[in-house]
């Protein structure tokens, strides 16, 4: 009996090591592509220890179109942040405290807003943003990203929210707290840590998109997903080029995954409840 | 409570419509600026017609052009120029440079939308049906002749005649092309040598005997494009094969639609297609793009490759290449037709909907003339170039007439132009679905899902279904 669990024990290792290998391994690979020469890149059998070069680096930081893009990422995907928690904070704030139909209804819309393919806005919104001059601007992407980011939010945090004990609500009412105070005296303390997890997640979103960025935006406002095609070129890929910008895209993310990994686990679990 | 709740709600909602006028005010200054620059064309046209009649260079000063295409050695060979163009006529062109498939998307949006956003675009030979039936562009052809062109820089008939008629629609030139491409055979000559084998192979069963002689578990014989994703996939390199056979994708093209692609001579084409890469490609060929097939070849994992001869430029670049002395150039191989080789050709158009018409064909004339085009090869890898008296230019020879004892590759490629197939893809709006369900049919071949008759059967059957949803069929 004993021994049986230990090699389940170490059968579950297995598949354990095996899937984070499977998962890291691509990106130990971008990693090492990007800091190879082209020759060094295809040599097959695949080298592992080869002398690297930072030429893809400083090659990406002196195209004048790409570090346009990284300030118009940075730009457009904090700011629709922080417009989509400005928007979704209290629109969860309501939600909670609606009751039977007036709940379900914006949620339901709300979810269903979401679950449209993106597709479908694409192309109304290529022929609004023409109309309105929004095209190749950083508030029309940011408008847009809202719509993802704000349901985003909202379902997460909204079990959050509905683990905060009315108790406590009721409780800064009669202490004759406003409404406004309540939002911001005790909810958004209570449920900070979701808000954290969700803004991060829409971060993560807004700095990763193509599609849209690719149709709405062009030479000025140009994102950093659509500056890396620009390195696919006709007759061949600049796979260090590519590789190295992948690896500058990654970093915020994988730092931001790191803080995540704590908070998205408190965050969807953590009540208020302190009895 | 429930008045409080109310006014909170208000208060919220006022400050959100604040937040966002104050960010709508401090974003980019896009949207005003492109209506200026539309504002300074208008006052420049205005201005440019009263200096039209003496052909003043900078009469369309300070007038902003917007390019879309996609990044090649062209584009990149074009903007090192540009100084001097837009010193000499204070015009300024913005290139925008995607890669081939979203800045084709985005070029087509724009253009169906009439934003008027993108002067120049680039187009591919096989879009020419497309762009000329939706009058997505003006003919560059209206601009001959008028005060504005300078005869010595346009000069039409030093254009490659199979380019030009390439961009033709309804007889009329549209645009004017800069890239000429073909397919050629590469091939190792010290692996040829090793083997006893004096020569590239004349047809395509010389081809797989040759390729059954050479291939090791090493370097594998060939290697050619195998997966299907667009058109510039596997019908691409199975395109020389079909051609060569005789075989045809229409009864009669453009009259009778009804598809041929499963007539002996297609089936023909593509057992032999199958044959070289089940046995004689490397592994995982039925995957290969058209870089994976540049770089077995520019590593040294493969003894031939049939595929583009602009890619030379690659294969050849001294930064990239383990190889590069040891090729040998030739002809694709003939099938029952003869020899056939691919064949596209890429230009420049004004859009349609451009503001600045005048200014834009001004740059295209530049861009495309001989002189740009001969600095643009010397200075980088484009060897496709699209005029003959470049072609004829001994600086161009001496640098791209890579001959190691095999030949010469500029003649080679010549040769390969002299018998490129000009609709090598039928040129027409329905390709794209066509050339797709071509594609999947040559890897259901390929990887053995389906024998290549059940898989031209299967696919002519389906191509009958879309020609007739398409309208191009009873």
């Amino acid at each position: 009996m004993v021994q049986r669990s230990k090699w389940i024990t170490v059968l579950l290792y297995l598949i354990g090591i095996g899937y984070g290998v499977s998962i890291i391994l691509p990106l130990a690979w971008v990693v090492m592509l990007s800091l190879k020469t082209q020759l060094d890149a295809f040599a097959y059998p695949p080298l592992f220890i080869f002398k690297p070069t930072f030429e893809h680096y400083a090659a990406i930081f002196h195209d004048d179109v790409f570090v346009l893009a990284i300030r118009n990422s940075l730009i457009i995907a904090l700011s629709s942040v922080f417009l989509s928690l400005l928007l979704a904070v209290p629109a969860t704030f309501a939600i909670a405290n609606l009751t039977g139909r007036r709940r379900r209804l914006p949620l339901l819309t709300i979810l269903l807003i979401r679950m449209a393919p993106g597709m479908i806005y694409l192309l109304p919104y290529f022929a609004i943003y023409n109309r309105l001059k929004l095209l190749d601007t950083h508030i029309g992407l940011i408008i847009i990203y809202l719509i993802f980011n704000v349901p985003l939010i909202i379902w997460m945090l909204l079990p959050v929210w509905n683990s905060i004990p009315r108790e406590l609500e009721e409780a800064a009412v009669i202490d004759g707290a406003t409404l406004w105070q309540v939002l911001v005296r005790v909810d958004i303390p209570l449920v900070r840590i979701g808000i954290i997890a969700s803004g991060i997640l829409a971060f993560i979103f807004s700095w990763n998109e193509f599609l849209f960025a690719l149709v709405v935006t062009r030479r000025e406002t140009i994102t950093l997903p659509v500056a890396i095609v620009r390195y696919m070129a006709y007759e061949g890929t600049e796979w260090g080029k590519i590789s190295a910008a992948a690896v500058f895209i990654m970093v915020p993310v994988v730092i931001f995954g790191f803080l995540i990994r704590r908070y998205m686990i408190s965050g969807l679990s953590a009540g208020a409840v302190k009895g | 409570m429930k008045y409080r709740r109310l006014s909170s709600l208000k208060a919220i909602v006022a400050f959100l419509v604040f937040t966002l006028l104050i960010s709508a005010c401090s974003s980019p200054a896009s949207a005003p600026a492109s209506s200026d620059a539309a504002g300074d064309t208008a006052s420049d046209a205005a201005s440019g017609d009263a200096a039209a009649s003496g052909g003043d260079a900078r009469q369309f000063e300070g007038t902003e052009l917007n390019l879309l295409y996609f990044a090649m050695t062209y584009t990149d060979g074009l903007q090192q120029l540009l100084p001097e163009f837009e010193e000499e006529t204070g015009i300024k062109v913005n290139f925008e440079l995607l890669d081939e498939q979203a800045s084709v998307q985005k070029t087509q949006l724009e253009l169906a939308s009439g934003t008027g956003n993108y002067d120049i675009v680039g187009i591919q030979s096989g879009n020419m049906p497309l762009y000329g039936q939706n009058g997505w562009v003006t003919p560059v052809e209206n601009f001959y002749g008028t005060p504005l062109s300078d005869p010595d820089a346009l000069n039409p008939d030093d254009f490659i005649g199979s380019t030009m008629d390439a961009l033709k629609y309804d007889g009329v030139q549209q645009c004017l092309p800069m890239f000429a491409a073909t397919t050629i055979l590469y091939y190792r000559l010290d692996i040829f040598e090793e083997f006893g084998i004096d020569g590239p192979p004349a047809t395509y069963d010389d081809l797989i005997e040759i390729a059954s002689q050479i291939d090791t578990d090493a370097i594998p014989a060939i290697a050619l494009r195998g997966s299907p994703p667009s058109p510039a996939g596997n019908v691409w390199s199975f395109g020389t094969f079909f051609h060569g056979e005789g075989a045809q994708y229409f009864a009669d093209f453009p009259n009778d639609m009804t598809p041929t692609v499963n007539s002996p001579e297609a089936i023909t084409a593509l057992e032999n297609f199958v044959e070289l890469l089940q046995n004689y490609a490397p592994d995982g060929v039925a995957s290969y793009v058209f870089n994976d097939v540049v770089t077995a070849m520019q590593q040294g994992n493969v003894a031939m490759v049939i595929d583009g001869a602009p890619l030379a430029g690659r294969i050849l670049n001294p930064d990239e290449s383990k190889v590069i002395d040891k090729l040998g150039f030739a002809v694709v191989p003939a099938g029952a037709a003869g020899q056939k080789a691919a064949f596209v050709a890429h230009g420049l158009c004004i859009a349609a909907d451009s503001p600045n018409q005048e200014a834009a064909y001004k740059f295209l004339e530049w861009a495309t003339s001989a002189e740009t085009m001969r600095q643009v090869a010397l200075a980088s890898n484009h060897l496709a170039v699209t005029r003959d008296s470049v072609w004829e230019d001994p600086d161009f020879i001496a640098k791209y007439d890579f001959d190691y004892g095999g030949g010469s590759f500029l003649t080679a490629y010549q040769d390969s132009l002299a018998v490129a197939v000009p609709d090598y893809f039928p040129p027409f709006a329905g390709w794209e679905l066509i050339g797709q369900r071509m594609g999947q049919a040559v890897q259901e071949a390929e990887i053995g899902e389906k024998t290549p008759e059940e898989a031209l059967n299967d696919a002519n059957e389906d191509m009958i279904r879309i020609l007739q949803d398409e309208g191009y069929l009873q």
